[in-house]
């Protein structure tokens, strides 16, 4: 027994040993943060880095690229999130936890390329983050101003290996309060920044579609945003990557958050969500306008009530006479005959509508015809062409108005409905081309009638296109 | 060594001559079974003169006998020596018959198998499925060299699954109904119980079971036929545990009739030859027989041996030059420590009771009954973790290996060729880190988890929990000294529970168990039944059903021992069926994966006989055949268990057809066997996983490959040939020539979700048939094909040996991709072929990579004290003396489906979806010493 004995102290010694191999008892690790201490010294300005690039630009470089000898870092908060897929290989950050806009320090928001994705795991929404500018070049891509390594000519990116080196984290999370704006207030300046926009809605259009995953989307799908108050619209963009492409758009009326930035091709402006949480749609009640679809008639009378060409107008005149109000509802600007051979040419001589160079915060233009009896007569149809110079995002409008009294201190309060089968030049269409607008049908109302051309736009870079209307024609079947 | 060259030459030639003249003549016996000893050393003490003892245990000297008293001396590895003082007288024959040997206890050549069994067996890690465990115990030269010598490398007997050996423990199989394969980690670390094994090799025939067509081995742990005493032993290692202790007592069969065994071990190290590959094995083992009178006996058995292994990655060339051949990608530090993502651990608890029968001195009924349970987990990451926002299952995290193909520098030169300086970051960060970064999947979670959301990584562990219960009779009836029948019946009835469960959230709470990538909301549920469900640490998720399993069978067999001749006939008959049970309602899936499933049904059959001619002592022929129809496994039935009850398209019992013959050649210096196979192997099926770029035109997605209707041919060759060239000097070798290949073009099915991007891909309800795909003629990967071995042991008397060897390895080859070799490989999205299809290209692109052939030079050696009544026995053996760098193993990735992306990888220098590879380990010592009482 004395054996046995023996061989079960061995055993009992070779059982303490059992916790020798460091297996599955891992604790939560510590992941704070050592709070960085950067000299003020060596913090610049968001808006000193943004002349830093207009400099250069206005020197014909493309870029500006920042010494590599001394440090120099820029401190703000990140705005955008990668989590659901919406960015991709790129932080927002912007200066301002808020709207403050000090003259010395303006809000300013810019975009950091970096070849990683998911950067969200490591750098929160609201996150304070410096970026230690070092060797780094400023330029455009995509329309904004963006920050990555360089060549010289071109942004190029942030690569895995050093990201981490140059985005460094502060531990505090911010909480970020957007910018509250009209979409008519947004300028250059507030691109990479976080925007709300309230009382918003999708287009009546865009009802029933889904983020980003309709036939027709590539890359990107854009839907039309519109403001409830102005009217005005801007592109929702949702890359096809995001997660929440599939689910379709909410339908009423509320605030959209989210960065405020331009299209790839930097063609248009845009808002991109973080997330599909980013619309707050509280307000089922959406704001549609009144619609008025008969159809497209499928008889064009021979009889006619109301013509215009604009061929009697004079150029940079306001269109007058032949029984036009033309009505200014904001700012200076009018309605005016104008005439052009170039590759973008009038049809003899048009109206249009120009903004640019207004120095106006709003242009609202009205150009309407004549009371029209439709009880006088049958098949009543309404045709008219349409063009576009560089639209921006203004736009124009075909309304009718069955109640206004034809006094101009009256317009903004009668009852103003869209001829919803015209087909008015979209931004999206070529600038070279007239549209005919259709044969719309107006025969299905009653009663005495007024066509309006109405125009919406302003004297910004970001809102101040050009549309050109001809051709106006109303007949009947006699 | 060349100068013992001239004297075997002139033994082989002094045997040829026979003289009447004095002789002497004995045999010799175990000195506790009575079996005849074989190989015994016989000298005569004065002259030196010695031979060797035959298979009958009988020998013979018949030249230059010395006259008058002589001393024999009887000396055999393993044994104690005897002397045996004799008087010879000219002209007469001295017979001396049945002297004895004991064994010596102390002194046991079967250190090896313990290096063996523990370490290389069934290591899924290496990408080996290394069957020489079954061998090690073997008489036959050939298959214990391929045991000791080759099993370090990948190498596989014949090039046969294990899956075509049966493994018994007490007469019941151990095999595994999922995959057929002997799970040796169910009883590892218990090796000294598990000492008494009975062989039989290939075809021939087992008194327990029908078996495969590599054999069987039964291993008997009845207490009271283990070696009474008690052993002690510490094992110092750098392959993959570092340290190991064991403890064994056995009783014997004690005066009350009672027997007992007990044996513990403990095998543990943080780190074994590949980084941060933990080990930690418990074992406890106890066996206890009551001997109730002379016809029966009971005995009770339980096996525990939990055991807990860090898995180590196959990794790309690229990374192998990177870093080294012992990096690991599934490991990073957290808290100052390696933490390795892919635990395997095995927890399977084997109890069994055994009837032992002597019906009459002829006959005995061994009736067994055997139940095994527990867990088997294998762990990995996620990084898909989402969040509902709007319904809609949103986040999700990127991939957490460190060697994902986007980190490594030829993503970089491929996509940023003029950027190269991104490659060459790359390149840096790899080599300066290059491991899992937990502490990034911490701070994502925890950051997701403040504002509201759910984990984005987790670890959890593949589950697979069986219930297993087998109840065996096995009959042997001697009908007279010249006929054995044996027949047995078997019944196998398993609940394998399949499901994944949640390990560590990583510092969050709470998982999403929705599929990140579907599109849609009701695509996306795990289970329809649980909508948008959260876990937690310790919940299961992913996926959970069932398989139920029963299995019938029974054989029959006649052995005949003549004089001259022996031979064989046996049959078996097998049924089994299978069923799916879902218990989660997959969305993908939502009408064919709850409840249960079609009840499948095979029915398996074999029939083999054998013939052995005994021309003389010294020259012995034997032909074995054997046609074997048996059940797909589990694994290769399901095509996509996990999600839907979906079964294998054709499936149907796989076909074996084998036959080998050998002869061998008996000398008192020279022992060899030359054998020549054959073995067809039709109607096979394969499953495997991977994801998939290049599908149907450019589309990616994650597939399930079903190969089935596959056909192998195996033939070969194997020699072995020992000469003991003095009595201390032994020289050995061993080859094997092999040629393994695919004997024909089989199907090719793809399965995968029923989501947008496999309709894209040509997918139909997530299936699409890709034809055949042309594999005929292609080499299996099953190791090196061809393998040789020269080398030679010492054995001093002085109770010290010294071995060296020096083995070789020829024709390994890559597994090649089914993918590849299909009409996908050259056709675009709409059927047609590419435009830019080069054939010759294209043959140059699918040539199947063959790996450099290696050497390997291993070391080995013992010795043995008695001190007091005690033994104290060391063995030393240093593997890859020389630290040659080779391949063993490798698989091409299922990227690069077609030839557009295959020729643009291939075009690079580094290719971004290279094959992987297994490296075998560099220079590594194993290091054993036991204590005996």
């Amino acid at each position: 027994m004395g054996k046995i004995k023996s061989l079960f102290w061995v055993l009992g010694m070779m059982f303490l040993w059992v916790s020798c191999v460091q297996d599955d008892d891992f604790n939560v690790p510590d992941i704070s943060i050592t709070e960085l201490e950067i000299p003020q010294a060596q913090i610049t300005t968001f808006k000193t880095i943004k002349s830093l690039y207009e400099q250069a630009v206005n020197n014909g470089n493309s870029t500006a690229t920042i010494d590599d000898d001394t440090d120099l870092y820029i401190e703000g908060y990140v705005v955008s999130s990668d989590r659901t897929g919406n960015f991709f290989e790129e932080l927002i950050i912007q200066n301002k936890k808020d709207d403050s806009n000090p003259d010395n320090d303006p809000r300013i928001g810019f975009r950091v390329s970096i070849n990683v994705s998911k950067l969200s795991g490591t750098y929160q929404f609201g996150q304070k983050v410096y970026v230690k500018l070092n060797g780094l070049t400023i330029g455009e891509e995509i329309g904004v101003i963006t920050i990555g390594k360089g060549d010289g000519v071109n942004v190029k990116q942030i690569q895995a290996a050093e990201y981490k080196d140059i985005i460094l984290r502060s531990n505090e999370i911010a909480t970020i309060t957007p910018k509250v704006s009209g979409l008519a207030d947004l300028t250059e300046w507030d691109q990479n920044t976080l925007i709300r926009l309230d009382n918003m809605q999708l287009n009546r259009f865009e009802i029933g579609a889904s983020f980003a995953s309709e036939s027709y989307d590539e890359f990107d799908g854009f839907r039309v945003l519109e403001s409830c108050d102005s009217g005005i619209s801007i592109m929702m963009q949702t890359s096809t990557f995001a997660d929440f492409k599939s689910l379709i758009v909410p339908q009423g009326q509320g605030s959209v958050t989210g960065i405020f930035s331009r299209d790839f091709g930097d063609d248009f402006n845009v808002l991109i969500l973080n997330s599909s949480a980013d619309i707050n749609f509280e307000n089922s009640e959406r704001c549609d306008p009144l619609e008025l679809s008969c159809g497209i008639a499928s008889t064009l009378g021979a009889g006619n009530l109301f013509y215009e060409d604009f061929e009697s107008q004079s150029n940079n005149r306001p269109i007058a006479g032949n029984g036009w109000t033309n009505y200014i509802e904001a700012g200076t600007e009018a309605w005016e005959g104008y005439s052009s051979t170039s590759s973008n040419a009038s049809l003899g001589r048009s109206a249009r509508f120009q903004s640019a160079s207004s120095g106006d915060v709003s242009n609202i233009g009205w150009l309407i015809t004549p009371a029209i009896n439709l009880d006088a007569q049958d098949g009543e149809t309404l045709r008219f062409k349409t063009s576009n110079s560089l639209a921006d995002s203004s736009y124009m409008e075909v309304l009718y108005s069955l109640d206004w009294d034809g006094n101009e201190a009256n317009i903004t309060s009668a009852i103003w409905g869209v001829l919803s089968d015209a087909y008015v030049v979209k931004d999206t269409d070529s600038f070279v081309e007239w549209f005919n607008s259709g044969t719309v049908d107006l025969s299905c109302v009653s009663g005495t009638i007024y066509i309006a051309f109405k125009y919406t736009g302003s004297g910004q870079d970001s809102f101040d296109g050009v549309y050109e209307l001809d051709e106006i024609s109303i007949d009947f079947v006699e | 060594m060349n100068r013992m060259l001239p004297l075997f030459l002139l033994s082989v030639f002094s045997m040829s001559v026979y003289a009447q003249k004095t002789l002497i003549r004995g045999s010799v016996k175990d000195a506790l079974s009575f079996n005849p000893l074989e190989d015994v050393t016989v000298t005569i003490e004065e002259t030196n003169q010695y031979v060797l003892t035959d298979v009958l245990g009988e020998f013979v000297f018949h030249e230059d006998v010395p006259l008058g008293e002589q001393v024999l001396r009887i000396s055999k590895t393993g044994y104690l020596t005897n002397r045996y003082p004799i008087v010879v007288n000219e002209g007469e024959t001295v017979n001396i018959s049945d002297m004895i040997l004991e064994i010596n206890t102390a002194y046991s050549a079967d250190l090896f198998v313990i290096t063996l069994s523990d370490d290389e067996l069934n290591d899924d890690f290496s990408g080996a499925d290394n069957i020489s465990g079954l061998l090690a115990s073997s008489l036959d030269v050939f298959q214990r060299t391929a045991a000791f010598e080759f099993s370090s490398s990948f190498f596989r007997m014949r090039g046969l699954d294990s899956n075509n050996s049966s493994i018994l423990i007490n007469g019941i199989e151990m095999n595994k109904t999922y995959n057929g394969r002997p799970q040796w980690s169910n009883w590892g670390g218990i090796n000294d119980v598990l000492r008494n094994q009975e062989l039989s090799l290939g075809l021939t025939p087992s008194s327990y079971t029908f078996g495969g067509i590599l054999g069987s081995t039964n291993i008997n742990i009845r207490a009271s036929e283990a070696r009474p005493g008690g052993r002690i032993t510490y094992s110092s290692s750098n392959r993959s545990y570092t340290n190991r202790l064991m403890a064994t007592y056995a009783s014997g069969l004690l005066k009350n009739n009672w027997a007992y065994t007990v044996s513990l071990g403990r095998r543990w190290g943080n780190e074994g030859y590949q980084d941060a590959t933990l080990y930690d094995a418990n074992s406890f083992f106890t066996s206890v027989e009551k001997k109730i009178n002379d016809e029966h006996s009971f005995n009770v058995a339980a096996i525990y041996t939990p055991n807990r292994r860090g898995k180590s990655s196959p990794n790309t060339q690229e990374i192998y030059d990177l870093k080294d051949i012992r990096y690991n990608e599934y490991w990073g530090w957290q808290d100052g420590e390696k933490r390795n993502s892919r635990i395997k651990e095995i927890n399977e608890p084997i109890v069994m009771l055994n009837h032992y029968w002597n019906i009459d001195s002829k006959t005995t009924l061994n009736t067994n009954i055997a139940y095994q349970f527990g867990k088997m987990g294998n762990s990995r990451l996620d990084y898909n973790g989402t969040d509902l926002v709007d319904g809609f299952p949103q986040g999700g995290g990127v991939s957490s290996s460190p060697a994902y193909y986007q980190k490594l520098p030829s993503y970089y030169e491929r996509n940023f060729p003029n950027d190269l300086q991104y490659a060459y970051l790359a390149l840096k960060d790899f080599q300066n880190d290059g491991q899992i970064n937990w502490n990034a999947m911490y701070e994502a979670n925890m950051a997701n988890t403040q504002s509201g959301g759910n984990a984005i990584y987790a670890l959890y562990e593949d589950r697979v929990d069986d219930r297993q219960l087998t109840l065996n009779s096995i009959l042997k009836k001697e009908i007279n000294d010249h006929v054995i029948l044996n027949s047995g019946i078997n019944y196998k009835t398993l609940k394998s529970e399949n499901f994944a469960q949640v390990l560590d959230l990583l510092g969050a709470s709470t998982y999403l168990d929705v599929d990140g990538f579907a599109t849609k909301i009701d695509e996306a549920q795990n289970d329809l039944q649980n909508l948008n469900r959260i876990v937690s640490e310790g919940d299961k998720f992913k996926y959970h059903y069932n398989i139920l399993a029963n299995e019938l069978g029974g054989y029959a067999q006649a052995q005949f021992t003549y004089n001259k001749v022996d031979f064989y006939v046996s049959g078996s008959l097998k049924s089994v069926q299978y069923q799916r049970e879902g218990i989660y309602q997959n969305g993908g899936f939502p009408d064919t994966s709850l409840g249960k499933g079609e009840k499948l049904s095979f029915t398996g059959f074999g029939g083999k006989g054998g013939f052995t001619y005994k021309l003389s002592g010294k020259h012995v022929f034997n032909v074995n055949a054997g046609y074997l129809s048996r059940p797909p496994s589990i694994q290769n039935t399901f095509s996509n268990s996990r999600e839907n009850h979906n079964i294998v398209p054709l499936i149907s019992e796989e076909k074996i057809m084998s036959t080998d013959g050998s002869y061998i050649f008996r000398s008192s210096i020279i022992k060899a066997k030359l054998t020549g196979y054959y073995t067809k192997i039709t109607d096979a099926s394969e499953i495997s996983f991977f994801f998939a770029d290049g599908v149907g035109g450019d589309n990616a997605v994650f597939v399930q490959e079903i190969l089935q209707g596959i056909d192998k041919k195996h033939i070969g060759a194997e020699l072995g040939i020992e000469a003991q060239v003095t009595p201390t000097i032994k020289l050995k070798s061993a080859a094997a020539f092999g040629q393994f290949t695919y004997d024909n073009n089989p199907n090719l099915y793809l399965s995968t979700e029923p989501d947008d991007e496999s309709i894209d891909a040509g997918f139909i309800h997530g299936f699409k048939d890709f034809g055949h795909s042309n594999l005929k003629n292609y080499r299996l990967a099953s190791g090196s094909q061809n393998a040789y071995s020269v080398g030679f042991e010492y054995r001093d008397p002085d109770f010290w040996w010294v071995g060296a060897t020096a083995n070789f390895f020829a024709n390994t080859y890559i597994d090649v991709s089914p993918l590849t070799r299909s009409s996908n490989f050259s056709t675009d999205f709409d059927g047609n072929v590419f435009n830019d299809y080069d054939e010759d290209l294209a043959r140059t692109l699918l040539k199947q990579e063959r790996f450099n052939d290696y050497m390997v030079v291993n070391l080995a050696g013992g010795k043995s004290w008695k001190i007091g009544e005690y033994y104290v026995g060391l063995f030393v053996s240093v593997n890859n003396l020389l630290d040659e760098v080779y391949k063993t193993g490798g698989f091409e990735q299922g990227r690069n489906a077609n030839y557009r992306e295959l020729r643009d990888d291939k075009a690079l220098n580094t290719p971004v979806f290279g094959p992987k590879y297994w490296y075998g380990r560099g220079t590594t010592y194993f290091l054993n010493l036991n204590f005996r009482f």
